[in-house]
């Protein structure tokens, strides 16, 4: 029988519609402007009579709640800018891997086709952590294609770089869940009424749409926030990495001029969308002189992990009394 | 109990994951954005570019108006270097290509290279982060692995016991239950980076305002960081531990056996260790795999943070190491998790009893 919602399971949807109004109207909502027109290059406050100047980043004051960054824009504006990218490619990211795992998962769960082969390659997946696989590739193509380096990396570079990204996100991200849904799809196949859908002439199609999948709607919803999750630690930790999806918007700070700093200038790629694994990225240099920064935008994705994982603990409880047998 | 069939698999799959490593961390190497065969020269005015070709084994002139010479395939740097010391040789370059190219021919190229370094025993080199000095990581893995594994091992077995002994006393009183059930909800959520952060924030500003150093904030010298690591490494696989123990444990007190138990007397905390202790070993069992990936993972952030020249923190310092070097501090890691999954799957078989019923058809 369901349970009766409690308040925590209304207030978890709640603050999920709050995370994504936030990300849709974050842009107007923002209490900064954060163009050119609004780059600060130093404020003057008095000490001792004495007027001085200081230069960004500036730390939280009642101006700037969560401080500023080199340029002067306001922390909290570029986070809320930026949430709707962050969004985007966490959402895109969990829906490629979804795509590919589902109907891979059923078809091998239901025909039994490949089993063994997609248990091994689970096997050899689950076997190592998934950085592993993930950041080697990424780094190496990252640095080789110069993006890291003043004007090497072009807009194909950064293109041939942001495809890697997304496949191997959903490469190592696909065969975990396949196997998870193959699992959970040979068990319902085992049950009695798909066995007389199939005896009937029930094709295979046929049984994994209209017997199979209602039965898994749950699970895949679980299944689903389980990978947003996932997918937001492993871009974080990527962007720790220093290894984050670059974007035509993305400045360059620091001196142009190579030769001025002996021939080799690191780009510190200050996002001007605000999109948070950049902000990740960039924070980290500075994680010792400005740990504002950083700290803002580390606790606004746990943040976002905290109110998706309180969404899964309350669905978990609200539907853990109608199907005792979901292997929630 | 260790029997050749295990090791055999356990070995397969450490090989297997270490070629993917291989394979995928060459993958840069299939994109071309400069031209493999050619270099470009300036020259003097009047200089015959047949002359310098003919100084360079292999090479010989591709278009004289724009100076650039055909050098031997996927040996470029090596020819720049060469070419760079021949006194006509004003300035040497890569020729660009407009756009960069996926070629497959030279990613086996330099695949088919790597391995014969690596058959050669040169597994790379790992420099100073000022670059004053350059050594071959099988040199260096020495003091690297040993550094990781004085938090790595520790951290992981406290992970491992206080996660036991919490989930123990969640499930002996309802009202410690409650808080550490919230904790855990929190700390689920807690990325490896913002903990990181927070320590150091916290260690910093202690500092800063009362003088007291609560512990090292990045590796300096011979001062290596441990507690950053250490929380860091063990908070994440001890909250999982946790949530998996505590939710084994609570289906195992619904269970026939433990109301029998306390029927016949027994008190709670004697069911818990006689009995329901001893059943919640396959749960145990079945995430520390999952917990030691996460934690080889907090440990790579945590040494990233503290700039540690460690296992982890070499990998994703570009500074430290060289490209051709990556791969072979990946492996290490892989061994040390496909190591610790073998002693689990060893351990699962030793003490898991695994019930079947009926007969496969």
């Amino acid at each position: 029988m369901r349970r009766r919602p409690s308040a925590l399971y209304y207030m978890s949807w709640l603050i999920i519609a709050i995370i994504l109004l936030l990300a849709v109207f974050g842009g107007m909502l923002k209490p900064k402007g954060i163009s050119e027109a609004d780059r600060i290059e130093y404020r003057q406050h008095q000490i001792e009579g004495k007027t001085r100047y200081e230069t960004p980043p500036f730390p939280p004051d009642s101006n700037f709640l969560l401080g500023t960054d080199h340029r002067g824009f306001d922390l909290l504006s570029l986070l809320l800018n930026g949430l709707k990218y962050t969004l985007a490619i966490i959402i895109t990211l969990t829906t490629l891997r979804i795509l590919f795992a589902i109907p891979w998962g059923l078809w091998v769960g239901v025909s039994g086709k490949g089993f063994r082969l997609l248990r091994s390659m689970n096997f050899v997946v689950s076997s190592a952590p998934a950085f592993l696989f993930v950041y080697p590739p990424l780094a190496t193509l990252y640095f080789g294609l110069g993006m890291d380096t003043v004007g090497e990396a072009n807009g194909y570079s950064v293109m041939l770089f942001n495809v890697l990204y997304f496949i191997m996100f959903t490469i190592f991200g696909v065969i975990p869940l396949a196997y998870q849904m193959a699992e959970r799809a040979q068990y319902y196949n085992d049950k009695q009424y798909v066995e007389i859908s199939r005896i009937m002439g029930g094709s295979l199609l046929h049984r994994m749409v209209r017997h199979i999948l209602p039965n898994m709607r749950l699970e895949l919803l679980f299944a689903g926030l389980s990978e947003f999750v996932q997918v937001t630690f492993l871009m974080g930790q990527l962007a720790v990495f220093k290894i984050m999806i670059g974007g035509t918007d993305l400045l360059q700070w620091g001196d142009p001029e190579p030769e001025s700093m002996n021939g080799s200038v690191e780009l510190f790629y200050i996002p001007r969308s605000g999109e948070w694994s950049s902000m990740l990225a960039y924070g980290l240099n500075y994680v010792r002189l400005y740990p504002w920064i950083m700290i803002s935008v580390a606790a606004g994705l746990f943040l976002l992990i905290l109110s998706v994982q309180m969404l899964i603990n309350q669905l978990k409880k609200r539907f853990r009394g109608e199907n005792e047998q979901l292997n929630l | 109990v260790l029997n050749l069939k295990s090791f055999a698999k356990w070995g397969f799959t450490a090989l297997l994951i270490c070629v993917g490593i291989f394979l995928i961390s060459h993958i840069s190497q299939a994109f071309l954005s400069y031209a493999p065969d050619q270099i470009e020269l300036k020259v003097g005015h009047g200089v015959s570019l047949e002359g310098i070709a003919s100084q360079l084994p292999g090479a010989s002139v591709a278009n004289e108006k724009k100076s650039i010479l055909y050098v031997p395939y996927g040996r470029v740097d090596e020819y720049k270097m060469m070419a760079s010391k021949l006194s006509l040789v004003k300035k040497v370059k890569h020729v660009e290509l407009e756009k960069a190219q996926i070629s497959l021919p030279y990613y086996w190229f330099n695949i088919k290279r790597e391995f014969n370094h690596y058959l050669h025993g040169d597994f790379g080199s790992v420099r100073s982060p000022s670059g004053t000095w350059e050594t071959p990581i099988a040199e260096a893995m020495k003091g690297m692995l040993e550094r990781s594994l004085t938090y790595f091992v520790p951290a992981l077995l406290f992970a491992l016991c206080s996660a036991l002994i919490l989930s123990l006393l969640a499930s002996l009183r309802r009202g410690i239950g409650k808080v550490l059930d919230s904790i855990h909800t929190v700390l689920v959520a807690m990325p490896d980076f913002l903990l990181t952060t927070l320590l150091t924030f916290a260690s910093i500003y202690c500092y800063k305002l009362t003088g007291t150093r609560l512990f090292h904030v990045a590796a300096a010298g011979d001062i290596v960081p441990f507690m950053i690591p250490f929380i860091t490494i063990s908070l994440t696989p001890g909250v999982l531990i946790y949530g998996t123990l505590r939710i084994a444990i609570q289906r195992e007190i619904g269970q026939d056996y433990v109301h029998t138990a306390k029927a016949k007397g027994m008190s709670r905390v004697d069911v818990l260790l006689s009995h329901v202790l001893r059943n919640i070993v396959e749960d145990l069992l079945a995430v520390m795999p999952r917990a030691t990936n996460l934690a080889l993972t907090s440990m790579v952030v945590a040494e990233a943070f503290c700039d540690i020249f460690g296992l982890g923190g070499i990998i994703v310092s570009p500074k430290l190491l060289g490209i051709n070097a990556m791969p072979s501090a990946c492996f290490v890691m892989v061994i040390i998790a496909v190591l610790f999954h073998g002693v689990y799957s060893l351990l699962r078989k030793r003490f898991v009893v695994r019930i079947r019923e009926g007969i496969n058809p």
